[in-house]
């Protein structure tokens, strides 16, 4: 339907370090127009250097960004940041308290004239429900109110890409998860390319078309949601996106066999190798592998059974009637959620 | 051909780094730390300059001794009075509290060597008050104004409001949880102040203190005039009679040490109370309502504060003002002068310190040097002052000398003041995050941009603050307006000063006076913006 | 807004400042013969300021002035350098006149005028500087406890019978300097020291205050001599303060001598600035202070004594007029400042 279009932001090879210790190591990652990428990783991964590398708020060390087909950060290129076309939202927000609202989202919008700045400002404000708001002072708003008009203003100069670092993180439970959709409606309505860094899986496979992950300074695995989440290349991939046990298998003849049962194992060559098996890739299985309940906990939309088998231990997600533990309970693996991995990249 | 052009790639990509570093904001703000650091570096050249002046190191070591004891008693007595006044007036409420509650920092528009001349005149042991005590009354003061104490009484007089308005802060900012914790641990009233209150207000005492002692320091003529020899004797001396400015200049070192000692901690100490500020809980403290016998002690004790710190040296100066008739015109002239100068200086150093509080974040030596400027000795700053100026007298065209005389009278008082312009504003720009800023870039502002449409504006209050401090400290600086000022320019201070010199004290008060009445109006507007109420209720 | 129109103000206030100091043309350093002289004085007396005005009335010539500390003046001159606009250096003490002549500020001036104006004694040999006031260092001394002849020397001050009953300001004063220096040139080192010790003795407090403060005290009982200029007692005598006029009323003056050759005297003086733009009028300006009619209008107005022999006493230092004073030339203890001011600090005198 689409053609493949050249990124909006193509990050290649950048590194940072911070007096000798590396924080960014040879990262490399594409931003295209109007599709929202998360970058999910650890607190202290590196993934905000990142974020603010291509922001142009630091520099990077090694490695080349480009803009639009502009290079803007090479070994002797420094655009800066007022010059790169490039919005950013804050994690504290950075509203500036002497601005009411509306001026605030108009700060960005110098170029035009006086009535045309009010014009655009009162758009964005009207997109993100905040109209009736734009002669209030930053700090009567909501937190959810501080996140519009921050992502607004950030908007406003009609950025070629929108860079978020964690932008929900101020906010609590049901309200974080309003404002998210909120937002996402928002963005999907401009045209930029956005980059939303967040330390939680379940918000950035929700926000996002793409995800990269990142640990300790490195890019792990880029792709959409579903492939980083089922087909992880690494076991910190595979960790990143949430539970994953890990238990030693042996492939043989295209099915991988491991203590917690068997399953396809696709173009898998023979040989040891490592199951990745997400905790509902083990369901009861009347006729499966024996394996002794070691202890159930409640977790509201399920129970969390960890079992034992054959000396591996596994967690496995019970939508109802937990067994007891000490109980045996027979399993098998849902081949859809589990996946391979080479023995060498599984001790990551 | 490849390579060389490899080669420059490869200078270019080390230098541009560096010539990004200093951005024009960090050369302003380099700018404004080198005219603060003139005339330090001055002593310094005029110290190493030639050898000391003949005196005896028995004397100098009284000198050093009675300006540490004085410092001493100054920092003790401020630190008492100052504390006690504050507390009372945060935590009680008593007749005429919300008058005191800005008053009491009003002895900071009345300049320490009006004062002296005050108190020398009105406790003269052959003046007329003492007369009549003796004549009428049969006795006599137990003590001599002319003396350490007295000079420590007088001094204390003039600066206990730093101690006061630092401490006011802190308190309206304490934790009620501490002091309720204290309560709770078996604490009387008393104790929770001696136990809790205080220690927690530590670092704004130490400020408040360290303010007070450096303006001991610095003080130029008071003590003199109150016959205690302290080190600045020793630097007149050296220079007056010895006719060695360079010993004058190598007296001045030491004095410079312990201010530089001082400013460093009131530095740290102010580090320290901006991290206890974060953790204000806003819950109305517990005020107590005095009654009876303690309402009127804790109204007597205000009011006492007020009438030694200027109501009575000020009636004083007014009564013998009045006893002589007085040269309006010139008057009135150097009234002129002195305005101009205090909204002059307050404008330039303003601005400077505006600059380095901008360029700061990379810079903070620069900022380390440009304090050192407030903590040199009133007596030094001459010498020191004389080296960069001689630098720009000898280049002047003959035309320009008087607008030049007065730009470098400008540039003398940023040197002295920008600490004290700068305290306000960095607390000012606390209120801009980093991010704040970085926002600003990214929405398309330049790095001069952001500074003048993000941080100058959040921090536009603390500039007037700024500006109004700056004016009032010019309205009484003395030793660079003596050294540097053009021709036919007198300011107020100078006046009154040539007046005492001259033993003609009841002339000195009129222009006393006026200098007062000028600082007033600025001092009442800071003491009342500062008193405002305790963050979050 | 508002801060824009109070800028506005306050820039006008300077500029106001400015035209009312400077002047109505161009600046006070300007042209070397065009109507003005830079005076550098470290007097500061109201009285003189009605005699520069009738200079300039007289002349033409307009007196642009800065006024300050004698030594800083000299450094400020010093710093300067040729660039000076400074044409005339004033002050009122021979050793500051001696300092300033040996850091090379004053140039020799060789004027019929002044030679004739101001005795031998009281001028710079080479003619660096002249005195035109002179001032002596004498004592007011309370005559119900204290005879005349008690104080009629100088050794007297110093003498055991004066022991607790003596006022006097503190060792760096000037005018206690040159008297010291004096004593050095009159009696040589070991003696001066003596009498120094003598004299700290004699104290009957630590030094505190002026010489005004010295004179109130003995009327006050605190002490029963006290050393003084004259012309702060004169002053008191004479004023328009009736509390001082109280003071001094029950006082007297007393001319102590120096080997019987006379009261220790002091002078208001000045020389040319080495490199003054206007040289001709500051020589214009320093003969006319040592004019007859000037020196008595110091004598009227600043109760200093005449430096010329021949001016006629005015009133009211006239009662004094006829007081021996001892004729050593003053540059003679002006070089001994430092050496006093290390003897007394060897004896004790704070």
């Amino acid at each position: 339907m689409t053609l493949p279009r050249s990124p909006v932001i193509a990050a290649s090879a950048v590194s940072k370090r911070y007096a000798g210790a590396p924080a960014v190591q040879e990262a490399s990652l594409a931003l295209r127009a109007g599709r929202i990428t998360c970058l999910l990783g650890p607190s202290g991964c590196g993934k905000t250097t990142l974020l603010r590398i291509i922001a142009g708020l630091e520099r990077a060390d090694e490695g080349e960004i480009r803009a639009e087909n502009r290079i803007i950060e090479a070994r002797n290129v420094f655009v800066p940041p007022e010059a790169r076309r490039i919005g950013f939202v804050f994690q504290d927000l950075a509203l500036f308290p002497h601005l009411s609202v509306l001026n605030n989202v108009a700060f960005g919008l110098r170029a035009l004239g006086r009535e045309e700045r009010r014009s655009r400002a009162m758009t964005l404000l009207e997109r993100f429900h905040l109209a009736d708001r734009a002669d209030a002072w930053p700090h009567s708003l909501s937190g959810g109110e501080q996140q519009r008009v921050a992502i607004a203003r950030a908007l406003a100069p009609g950025p070629a890409a929108l860079l978020l670092d964690e932008p929900f993180s101020g906010l609590d439970g049901d309200l974080r998860a309003q404002v998210r959709d909120f937002v996402l409606s928002g963005l999907r309505e401009s045209a930029a390319a956005v980059l939303v860094v967040t330390h939680d899986p379940e918000e950035a496979m929700l926000l996002g078309d793409e995800l990269v992950l990142m640990a300790r300074g490195r890019i792990v695995q880029s792709g959409t949601p579903e492939e980083c989440y089922f087909r992880p290349r690494s076991a910190a991939a595979a960790r990143l996106l949430g539970r994953a046990n890990l238990v030693p298998a042996m492939v043989t003849g295209g099915v991988a066999s491991c203590a917690f049962g068997m399953f396809p194992a696709g173009g898998f060559g023979n040989g040891p190798a490592v199951a990745m098996l997400r905790p509902d890739a083990l369901q009861l299985e009347p006729c499966g592998i024996a394996a002794e309940v070691i202890d159930v906990r409640f977790g509201g939309s399920h129970y969390e059974v960890r079992l034992r088998a054959q000396g591996q231990e596994a967690v496995m997600h019970l939508g109802k009637e937990p067994p007891t533990p000490g109980e045996e309970v027979r399993i098998g693996i849902e081949p859809s959620r589990a996946a391979l991995l080479p023995q060498e990249v599984a001790a990551d | 051909m490849a390579l060389s052009s490899g080669a420059a790639t490869a200078i270019l990509s080390r230098r541009r780094p560096v010539a990004r570093n200093l951005s024009g904001l960090q050369w302003l703000a380099l700018l404004a730390a080198l005219v603060a650091a003139l005339p330090l570096s001055g002593i310094v050249v005029t110290a190493l300059s030639g050898p000391g002046a003949a005196i005896p190191l028995h004397d100098l070591l009284r000198y050093a001794w009675t300006s540490a004891w004085l410092a001493v008693l100054v920092g003790f007595i401020t630190a008492t009075l100052g504390t006690t006044a504050a507390w009372i007036v945060v935590m009680q409420r008593f007749p005429g509290h919300s008058f005191f509650c800005w008053a009491l920092a009003l002895p900071l528009a009345a300049p320490a060597f009006a004062l002296a001349y005050a108190y020398a005149d009105l406790f003269d042991p052959a003046g007329d008050l003492r007369l009549w005590m003796r004549g009428s009354l049969g006795f006599d003061l137990p003590f001599e104004i002319r003396s350490i104490g007295g000079a420590a009484l007088v001094l204390s007089c003039a600066f206990y409001p730093y101690v006061y308005l630092a401490m006011r802060a802190a308190f309206l900012g304490q934790s009620v949880s501490a002091l309720e914790s204290a309560r709770m641990l078996g604490c009387s009233p008393r104790q929770t102040f001696f136990r809790a209150a205080l220690p927690l207000a530590r670092p704004a005492l130490a400020a408040g203190v360290a303010l007070a002692v450096m303006e001991t320091l610095a003080d130029y003529g008071a003590a003199q005039f109150l016959a205690v020899q302290t080190l600045t004797t020793g630097v007149v001396r050296s220079w007056s009679v010895f006719g060695s400015p360079a010993g004058a200049a190598q007296l001045a070192v030491p004095l410079l040490g312990a201010a530089a000692l001082l400013l460093w901690v009131e530095r740290s100490a102010r580090r320290g109370r901006s991290h206890d500020a974060a953790q204000i809980q806003p819950r109305p403290l517990a005020i107590e309502q005095l009654h009876g016998a303690r309402a009127a002690g804790a109204t007597m004790f205000c009011g006492l504060l007020l009438t030694l710190g200027l109501l009575l040296p000020a009636g004083w100066l007014l009564a013998s003002a009045l006893a002589h008739s007085p040269d309006l015109p010139r008057l009135a002239q150097a009234a002129l002068n002195s305005l101009s100068m205090g909204a002059a200086g307050a404008l330039v150093t303003t601005g400077l310190a505006l600059a380095l509080a901008l360029g700061a974040a990379r810079l903070p030596l620069a900022v380390r040097i440009a304090s050192l400027g407030y903590a040199t000795p009133g007596a030094a700053i001459a010498i020191g002052l004389l080296v960069p100026a001689a630098l720009v007298w000898r280049i002047v065209p003959a035309g320009a000398a008087f607008w030049v005389g007065l730009c470098l009278l400008v540039c003398a008082y940023a040197a002295r003041l920008m600490a004290a312009a700068l305290e306000p504003i960095d607390a000012g720009m606390a209120r801009v995050t980093p991010s704040m800023i970085w926002a600003g870039r990214t929405l398309g502002r330049s790095e001069m941009g952001a500074a003048f449409f993000v941080q100058v504006p959040i921090a536009r209050a603390s500039l007037l603050t700024a500006g109004l401090i700056v004016f009032i400290d010019v309205l009484k600086e003395l030793p660079a307006t003596l050294i540097l000022r053009p021709f036919n320019f007198d300011t107020l201070a100078v006046i009154a000063n040539n007046y005492a010199l001259d033993e003609r004290l009841g002339q000195a008060g009129l222009p006393s006076l006026l200098i007062i009445l000028l600082a007033l109006p600025p001092t009442i507007w800071l003491s009342r913006k500062i008193a405002a109420a305790r963050p979050g209720t | 807004m508002t801060v824009r129109s109070k800028l506005l103000v306050l820039l006008g206030g300077i500029s106001l400042s400015a035209c009312g100091t400077s002047g109505n043309d161009g600046s006070p350093a300007a042209g070397g013969t065009g109507g003005e002289v830079n005076l550098y004085t470290a007097r500061h007396y109201d009285s003189d300021m009605a005699l520069y005005e009738r200079f300039t009335r007289e002349t033409g010539i307009r007196i642009n002035r800065i006024e300050g500390d004698a030594d800083q003046l000299i450094a400020r001159m010093r710093s300067e350098g040729e660039r000076s606009p400074a044409d005339l250096f004033i002050t009122a003490d021979a050793g500051a006149l001696w300092r300033a002549e040996q850091a090379g500020v004053l140039q020799p001036v060789q004027s019929a005028v002044l030679n004739e104006r101001v005795p031998v004694n009281l001028r710079d040999r080479d003619g660096d500087w002249h005195g035109f006031t002179r001032r002596a260092r004498v004592v007011a001394y309370n005559p119900e406890k204290v005879r005349p002849e008690d104080v009629d020397s100088y050794e007297d001050l110093a003498a055991p019978g004066l022991r607790g009953r003596l006022c006097v300001r503190s060792s760096d004063n000037i005018y206690n300097l040159s008297l010291v220096g004096a004593l050095i040139e009159a009696w040589g080192e070991q003696r001066a020291e003596q009498w120094a010790r003598g004299v700290v003795a004699n104290m009957a407090r630590q030094p505190e205050g002026g010489d005004r403060d010295q004179i109130r005290a003995v009327g006050a009982g605190i002490c029963d001599v006290a050393i003084t200029n004259s012309y702060y007692f004169i002053r008191m005598e004479s004023g328009e303060d009736e509390a001082d006029r109280a003071v001094v009323r029950p006082l007297r003056l007393g001319f102590p001598s120096l080997d019987g050759h006379g009261s220790h005297v002091n002078i208001s003086g000045g020389g040319i600035a080495a490199s003054a733009p206007n040289r001709e009028n500051a020589i214009r300006l320093l003969e006319f202070l040592a004019s007859s009619e000037a020196q008595q209008h110091f004598a009227r107005f600043n109760n200093e004594f005449p430096a010329g022999p021949d001016v006629p006493a005015v009133p009211p230092t006239d009662r004094y007029a006829q007081f021996a004073a001892h004729p050593m030339p003053v540059e003679a203890f002006a070089e001994h400042q430092p050496l006093a001011q290390a003897i007394m600090s060897r004896a004790g005198w704070r």
